[in-house]
């Protein structure tokens, strides 16, 4: 072997082969560590929403009331659709589209941050599942789009609306609020039992994550799916509505405005509740014409949105009397058989309250049949004046205590929002007015017959009913009976008695009263055959117009299974609609079917009886009897 | 130069041979995790699906194994002798092949039924043993221009014809038999020329003005001028400190003043040395000249003579920005993309998403790099690029230690054709060099590459076991 000459130039060769690894490696380092750019780039993956299936929700005879139907939305890729060149044509004639709505619908502005030529965005939305399965047959041949199903609510029923309540789009309210939980284009509950149990009946969302290759399809599960979480569906709720009763309710509440509450009075379980004008839940349905037919109702001067049920406030009248009686019992000022005799008003230096030409009033439960005024600012004097006469705050301070226990001044708590609280005029409130020590019974005697500063909810009028029926003790009044499967203890301050502070046995002669109304007294057009109803009636006078119809009750008189408080508006006299509207509900409700022909025809003349579109007509019962004729002098003067 | 452990006649390297192996084994993991879905449920499926790659690559390198035992029943002394005839055959393969159909754009394949045969791998080899045969004689020498030229075209003629197949990655593969023959006595001149020509060339490229390049051939020619001249280095750092800051500060409107004045100075300069030194003159002045003209037309050259494909590739590599992104970019942005997201560690095997959803081309053969990348992080890729240089490092340390010129010759050739495909295929994934469609060696899917790399290595190894049977 010779001397080779070359032999140093190895070392070239391996510094070359050196050097070149090296910087294939230094490359790496930037690519892999160094520069983060490249490790951020997740297009390859996504992560998909598993919605879950609304909770159902059903009557309480298990009836059906909502259920989820599908909607679709259109997503498009413009760069996708550009480059397929789709026969735009058939696409049109599939969706029934026009050509201009394709391309108007396409043209978006690109050149801001929210439209991408990459990115889908939404071309259409809300399409029906009907119109849309046919045009789903043909996607595949439209690449670019993708077809988005999302569950809405679809309602079997024509009533109810404003329970339910309904859902629609979440804002950027709602978005910020739950903490991002909801994206845009998500749906929520915004009212009624839909927004208060929304927790409840929406369920859980799943997470998928998916692998998309290159062509944006989906190829498999991003790692096995260990992040994924499955949807799980909303609690089905069972309400306590009994659906064939509310619809009744709303029939006979037609062309009248006021509203109608019955409860259960050992569960306070609603029964129906109406806020007349109603509408039909289903208008409100999750679909393109939603929009107008929101608009319309929200621009309705006669505010059918506006559950009166629940957020009117409207003074008691003369109901007000029954727990009066209770109370006065309670603390003494009445015994059942105090008679306090009635000259025809009710008179304290220059103030005087009317009352009507009727007997003597013998006792507790003959006040409450011939409603005497007289009778019941007398009562309210001397609970006022129960700590001496010159020290009103301390007796009505306790007549407050009383009539907060009967839910009077504050918000129940009934299970769907909006519910007003109410008020009673406090000692705050004279003292504001009329200044501490400067104010006497006198001021607020208008109280003792439920005119004045008394503002109650029709909800807590039905309330009061239910509580007289218990003799003396309530359930927060509700709708939710139970959500199927559901273990927590959402519902368990509904199965808790509220007491009042009035023994049961005082409300003995209250109750007899009642029954006598309706028997001999101002709501005898309440009567049902074969059922002792207990009722109370009450014209509210009103400084705007006509006065309001209202009516309080409670049947049968043992163990009672419903209790119900109407209220019409501009109705007149207590005896004229709301009495018998109330007698029929009941009827309804404890029989299933209005009984006679006597009662038939009283059926007949108050579905057809409008209050509202003809103001001028008669009420439908030309003849005053002598009862409405005794309540027709109801105080038209209150407090100064 | 002796190893203890070796036997008289030699012994078997069996660390190179199980380098080797250790990479094939890798390469079919990666093989096996390119194609693995990751929606095929807990269950593995078979490394041995034969209706897979990574099934038939497990044939193949049965193949290689048995070809490796059989390669070594044969002696040196045959190898060499067959040489020619093997080139012989290579070329007459590397004609034939031109007459058949092509596939993706080039006629590079014989198919014989479902198998395919690649006749510039077995070229590859074939001038392998060729090259280093002859460079063995003593008569071929470098010491007489005809025994270099017939050294360079023992190399360029297979270049030439697969280059007529339109295969231009294996093309580019015979420039490694160059270093062979650099190392073998070739003019080292010749070498520094023509890399300075590929930097002008480059350089060139990547400009959208070659103006800025002139002013540069100014600047470099003073400071030769300088340098050479003048023998002063503080004069030359000086002037190295003007130089930079005026190229940094360049723009259109002082470029002529720059021009102008550097021009004057390299003027100056010519005159000053014409006296003492006027062939210092005389190469500065034909350097500068033959730059500028050379520079002037690659433009052109590019442009006129490669095909749009080939324009694009270089574009892709050279100026990224005057691509489109979801077009000529994207397979390789795809590519760093994929290897970019293995970070430090990588994803772990079999979880490699992008390479999987078909975000990087060609997976389980070109772009196999991107597999190792997402799965393995830069720990693996470091890995694997360190065992690819301690192996060729083995292989020159092997090369070094043969007696026989034949045997040492060969050993470069194996060690060169294996550093440009690595350097290649691993600097196209990553953007280093332009995408050129050649195979990574023992980790491509593919039989004819694993066959014909392991080919290389298996005669290297017999060869090394007989380096001391005294044989030129």
């Amino acid at each position: 072997m010779q001397q080779d000459i070359y032999q140093p130039r190895q070392y070239i060769i391996q510094v070359v082969m050196v050097l070149g690894i090296v910087a294939l490696i230094g490359k790496c380092f930037q690519l892999q560590v160094w520069d983060e750019s490249y490790q951020k780039q997740h297009s390859y993956r996504q992560a998909l929403t598993l919605y879950p299936s609304r909770g159902l929700v059903y009557d309480r005879n298990g009836e059906l009331l909502i259920y989820n139907r599908a909607i679709y939305d259109l997503q498009a890729t413009y760069n996708t659709v550009k480059k397929n060149n789709i026969d735009t044509n058939e696409f049109c004639r599939l969706l029934g589209i026009d050509r201009a709505t394709f391309e108007a619908n396409m043209d978006k502005d690109f050149s801001t941050y929210r439209y991408s030529k990459r990115k889908p965005f939404e071309f259409m939305s809300k399409v029906p599942a009907d119109s849309f399965a046919k045009f789903e047959e043909h996607l595949y041949k439209f690449p670019g789009f993708e077809s988005i199903r999302k569950n809405v609510r679809g309602y079997l029923v024509h009533s109810g609306a404003h329970i339910l309540g309904y859902i629609s789009e979440v804002n950027k309210k709602d978005i910020r609020k739950s903490n991002k939980l909801y994206k845009s284009g998500d749906y929520i509950g915004k009212s009624g039992l839909e927004s208060n149990y929304e927790i409840q009946l929406r369920g859980e969302r799943g997470k998928k994550h998916v692998l998309k290759d290159k062509f944006n399809r989906i190829k498999g599960r991003y790692k096995k799916g260990d992040q994924d979480s499955p949807a799980s569906s909303g609690y089905d709720l069972i309400t306590s509505l009994d659906i064939e009763l509310q619809a009744y309710a709303e029939e006979l509440m037609q062309n009248k405005r006021g509203a109608v509450v019955a409860i259960e009075p050992s569960t306070g379980e609603i029964l129906s509740m109406v806020s007349a004008p109603y509408y039909d839940p289903s208008i409100l349905a999750v679909d393109l014409n939603r929009q107008n037919a929101f608009l319309e109702l929200s621009q309705d001067p006669s505010k059918p949105l506006f559950n009166r049920a629940l957020t009117a406030k409207y003074p008691p009248g003369s109901i007000f009397k029954t727990i009066m009686s209770a109370i006065a019992l309670q603390e003494g000022v009445l015994t059942p058989n105090r008679s306090i005799p009635c000259g025809g008003a009710y008179r304290y230096g220059s103030l005087r309250i009317g009352c009507h030409g009727h007997g003597a009033t013998s006792s507790v439960a003959n006040a409450i049949r011939v409603s005497c005024n007289n009778y019941y600012c007398q009562v309210y004097k001397e609970l006022v004046n129960l700590y001496g006469f010159n020290h009103p705050e301390k007796g009505l301070q306790r007549l407050t205590e009383h009539l907060n226990a009967f839910g009077l001044g504050k918000k129940l708590g009934v299970d769907i929002p909006g519910e007003a609280a109410g008020s009673i005029p406090s000692v705050d409130f004279y003292n504001k007015r009329y200044g501490q020590g400067r104010w006497k019974f006198s001021h607020g005697v208008s109280v003792g017959i439920g005119q004045g500063e008394l503002e109650v909810t029709p909800l807590q009028m039905a309330n009061i009913a239910a509580i007289i029926a218990n003799r003396g003790y309530y359930y927060i009044p509700h709708f939710a009976k139970e959500f199927m499967g559901e273990e927590s203890n959402i519902l368990e301050k509904y199965k808790q008695r509220n007491y009042t502070k009035v023994l049961p046995v005082h409300f003995d002669a209250v109750i007899d009263g009642m029954e006598s109304v309706v028997t001999a007294g101002t709501g005898r057009r309440a009567k049902i055959p074969g059922i002792t109803v207990c009722g109370k009636t009450g014209t509210v006078e009103n400084p705007h117009g006509k006065d309001h119809s209202t009516f309080i009750a409670f049947a049968p008189k043992e163990n009672p299974k419903i209790a119900i408080a109407v209220y019409v508006e501009n109705g007149g006299y207590g005896s004229t609609y709301a009495a018998p509207i109330s007698s029929l509900i009941i009827e309804k409700y404890l029989r299933g079917e209005i009984q006679g022909q006597q009662r038939q025809a009283l059926e007949k003349r108050m579905l057809e009886a409008d209050l509202v579109n003809i103001k001028k007509t008669t009420s439908p019962s030309t003849s005053s009897t002598e009862e409405e004729a005794l309540e027709s002098i109801e105080p038209n003067n209150s407090n100064q | 130069m002796r190893e203890k452990s070796n036997s008289e006649i030699g012994g078997f390297d069996w660390l190179t041979a199980g380098i080797t192996f250790t990479l094939i084994l890798i390469g079919w993991g990666m093989i096996f995790a390119s194609e693995y879905q990751t929606d095929s449920g807990d269950q593995l499926p078979s490394f041995f699906n034969m209706s897979k790659n990574y099934g038939k690559q497990f044939l193949f390198i049965c193949a290689a194994v048995v070809l490796t035992v059989a390669s070594q029943l044969l002696e040196i002394k045959f190898y060499r002798a067959i040489a020619p005839i093997f080139y012989g055959v290579a070329l007459v393969l590397l004609v034939a092949v031109l007459g058949t159909k092509p596939v993706n754009g080039a006629t590079s394949w014989f198919s014989i039924g479902s198998f395919r045969l690649q006749p510039s791998e077995i070229a590859k080899v074939a001038t392998c043993l060729m090259l280093a045969s002859f460079l063995s004689l003593p008569e071929n020498r470098f010491t007489n221009i005809k025994a270099k030229i017939q050294a360079l075209s023992i190399a360029l003629l297979p270049m030439g014809l697969v280059l007529l197949q339109g295969d231009a990655g294996s093309t580019f593969v015979f420039v490694a038999f160059l270093l062979v023959i650099l190392r073998a006595g070739m003019d080292l001149w010749i070498y520094i020329l023509g890399s300075l020509l590929a930097i002008l060339s480059i350089a060139a490229l990547m400009v959208d003005s070659t103006e800025g390049l002139f002013l540069l051939l100014v600047l470099i020619g003073n400071a030769a001028l300088i340098h050479l001249g003048q023998k002063d280095r503080r004069l030359l750092l000086a002037y190295a400190a003007v130089g930079f800051l005026s190229y940094n500060f360049l723009n259109e409107l002082n470029y002529w003043y720059m021009m102008a004045s550097h021009g004057v100075l390299l003027i100056g300069l010519l005159l000053f040395n014409l006296r003492k030194n006027w062939q210092l003159s005389a190469t500065t002045l034909g350097g500068i000249v033959i730059s500028g003209l050379y520079i002037s037309s690659i433009n052109y050259l590019f442009y006129k003579v490669l095909k749009d494909y080939q324009q694009e590739r270089i574009l892709v590599w050279l100026r990224p920005e005057k691509c489109d992104p979801l077009g000529a970019l994207y397979n390789v942005d795809q590519s760093k993309y994929a290897i970019g997201s293995g970070a430090l560690i990588g994803k772990g095997f079999l979880n490699g998403e992008r390479t999987k959803l078909d975000y990087v081309p060609e997976q389980s053969t070109d772009f196999i790099f991107c597999t190792i990348g997402e799965e393995w992080g830069f720990v693996g890729t470091t890995f694997v690029l360190l065992l690819f240089l301690f192996l060729l490092l083995r292989i020159i340390h092997l090369a070094e230690r043969q007696r026989s010129l034949f045997a040492k010759y060969y050993a470069y050739g194996v060690a060169c054709i294996l550093f440009f495909h690595i350097f290649v295929n691993i600097g196209m994934t990553i953007g280093v060099v332009p995408v050129i469609g050649i195979p990574l060696p023992f980790f491509s899917y593919g039989g004819s590459s694993l066959l014909s790399f392991t080919l290389l290595i298996a005669l290297l190894l017999k060869f090394d076991s007989q380096r001391l049977l005294v044989f030129r």
